[in-house]
């Protein structure tokens, strides 16, 4: 059966097609914006803050101006890059 | 009106609001923020004491028609103490919940349920269409922090339930962060033996108890459902899942089934954690779901994270209390009670022991720490003894410290224990993962140095204590603008 969904939802998944990519190009990533804030949509870094000096949350606000009035809030994937590399929880051998 | 027990988060939620402590909040909210910022500001409004900031439903979400969300509901030591029908004086709290946990008794499983009025399967489950909100600005994606997860153990079938987040990654995707210090972890390394994927159900907006003894650490192999039966006096009703033989509440608004991967992971992350600050970005396990059920008009249940004060903070901190007193009951005599501030969730806790035991023992206090630091999430443990006149209240425990801690006799150190992965300070213990743990004993040294306490303490006489005690009330009357 289709499923309908609002704008609103929509919105939500293609917010999780952004975070799989950035999820995909992680190490890229990490190397290239370490501790700054960063937003993503179609397979693109859309916004990046001008420094990890900054505090988080004025990061987070200079992404926000980059992105007004070109792309939708709820759709956009914005969050901060790790400084250090991913820490892998640890599993047995057997997992890995 | 409903009243103990409360078998529905509806029933609790209707208690709540016939007593004024349910704010309906009418006005349209945003999941990107407005949800979390509400429960924040009514966190803040009082803080944990009786006239702690209300609960709140929303009913207007942005996105999601027919959906309402509720948070804060458990918010509160008062609020914890009527869903269990003990008493909120924290002289009372814990010992009468330990006592309630020994009646224990199983679930009771029927084959009808409110919380499968509305299933989706397949493609239907789709993620996006649960109001999932976010937390703080740089989560990335949302994630579920009141999700109570349920898993089985292959051979035994022991059901363990905890709360855990889990991140929204996909329609059907979601990361779960499990790690060794947790039982579920434990059984889920059992199904990685095997090599078979784990099935799991998460229950989004259960009972009150159910969520509060989600949050209780009992002995591998005690299934947490007992402990409601215990709390409420009758069975807790369950009923089979639609994909695996686990139970779940009959009653919960929400149920997500599916199963985690043994050999998919999920990148997990930054989320503001209990520990106050965004986690790392790191590898956790897959969950993928199959099956959505819910009841009609359903009720997502959100509890607030990161900085303190949150709901998260007092339901944790309060319950993880009650199981290190069960604990300490069991294993040793002159325990009197035990204080976890609520800000720190487990991490710092106040013991009070019996004078007399401890001059008795050596290192009583030290065995006493021992005892409590079986949870992952611990920095450290003060002990003091029965003249300590109010353990809830930092003055007094500081005031222990002053006047029996020698730093050089009384300060253990037990380094580079296992912790959470989630706290920022593990580095500088030598690795992530890692923490230091503290016990401060500030009991009364034993004899041959106890010489400077068998003086006693300085108050003014009992007498006349006593008779200014009745005096007070009067004397107030005359203080200049009295009545105002």
């Amino acid at each position: 059966m289709a499923v309908e969904l609002t704008a609103v939802q929509k919105a939500r998944k293609v917010q999780f097609a952004n975070r799989r990519w950035f999820d995909d190009h992680l190490d890229e990533l990490i190397a290239k914006y370490p501790g700054q804030v960063i937003a993503v949509h179609g397979d693109n870094v859309v916004a990046i803050s001008s420094s990890n000096a900054l505090r988080p949350e004025v990061q987070y606000q200079e992404v926000v101006k980059q992105l007004e009035g070109k792309h939708d809030l709820d759709e956009v994937m914005i969050t901060m890059v790790n400084r250090e590399p991913v820490w892998n929880v640890w599993f047995p051998k057997k997992a890995q | 009106m409903p009243e103990f027990p409360f078998t529905s988060m509806r029933d609790w939620l209707q208690y709540l609001e016939d007593n004024g402590e349910l704010l309906t909040v009418n006005e349209q909210v945003d999941l990107r923020g407005g949800v979390a910022a509400l429960a924040y500001q009514s966190a803040r409004s009082g803080l944990y004491g009786p006239e702690s900031g209300p609960a709140l439903l929303f009913t207007n979400i942005k996105g999601y028609p027919g959906w309402r969300i509720a948070t804060n509901a458990m918010y509160g030591r008062h609020r914890l103490a009527k869903a269990m029908d003990v008493s909120a004086d924290p002289r009372r709290f814990y010992h009468e919940v330990v006592a309630k946990i020994e009646q224990a008794m199983p679930p009771m499983e029927v084959t009808t349920a409110p919380c499968k009025e509305i299933i989706w399967r397949g493609e239907e489950a789709d993620l996006a269409r649960i109001p999932v909100p976010f937390t703080g600005e740089l989560e990335g994606v949302p994630n579920i922090t009141a999700g109570i997860s349920n898993i089985r153990e292959p051979d035994t079938g022991w059901q363990n339930i905890a709360v855990r987040r889990f991140g929204v990654k996909g329609s059907h995707t979601l990361s779960e962060f499990l790690n060794r210090t947790q039982q579920d972890y434990m059984i889920f390394m059992r199904y990685i033996d095997k090599g078979q994927p784990a099935p799991v159900a998460i229950i989004i907006g259960a009972d009150p108890v159910t969520y509060i003894v989600s949050q209780i650490k009992m002995p591998i192999g005690f299934c947490e459902y007992d402990i409601w039966g215990g709390i409420t006096g009758s069975p807790l009703e369950v009923v089979q899942c639609e994909t695996s033989d686990l139970l779940v509440p009959a009653s919960a608004e929400v149920v997500i089934e599916g199963e985690i991967l043994p050999d998919e992971f999920e990148v997990d992350g930054p989320f503001p954690e209990f520990e106050l600050y965004y986690t790392i970005l790191a590898r956790v396990v897959r969950v993928r779901v199959k099956c959505i059920t819910m009841r009609k008009d359903p009720i997502y249940y959100y509890m607030l994270m990161g900085v303190p004060p949150t709901e998260g903070h007092s339901i944790g901190g309060t319950m993880i209390g009650v199981s290190h007193l069960r604990g300490l009951l069991r294993a040793f005599p002159g325990i009197i009670n035990l204080h976890v501030p609520h800000h720190q969730y487990g991490h710092i806790v106040v013991v009070q022991v019996a004078k007399e035991v401890a001059k008795a023992w050596s290192q009583f206090a030290v065995q006493v720490g021992f005892e409590v630091m079986k949870t992952a999430a611990f920095k450290g443990v003060i002990v003091v003894d029965e003249d300590c006149e109010d353990i809830t209240n930092w003055e007094f425990v500081l005031d222990e410290i002053q006047c029996k801690f020698q730093a050089s006799k009384d300060l253990t150190i037990i380094p580079r224990m296992v912790h959470t992965e989630l706290n920022p300070s593990e580095p500088w213990a030598g690795k992530w993962g890692w923490n230091d743990r503290f016990i401060i004993d500030a009991t009364e040294p034993p004899p041959g140095y106890d010489e400077g306490y068998l003086r006693g303490k300085g108050y003014p006489p009992k007498w006349a204590r006593e008779e200014a005690e009745k005096m007070w009330p009067g004397l107030l009357q005359s203080l200049k603008g009295a009545g105002r």
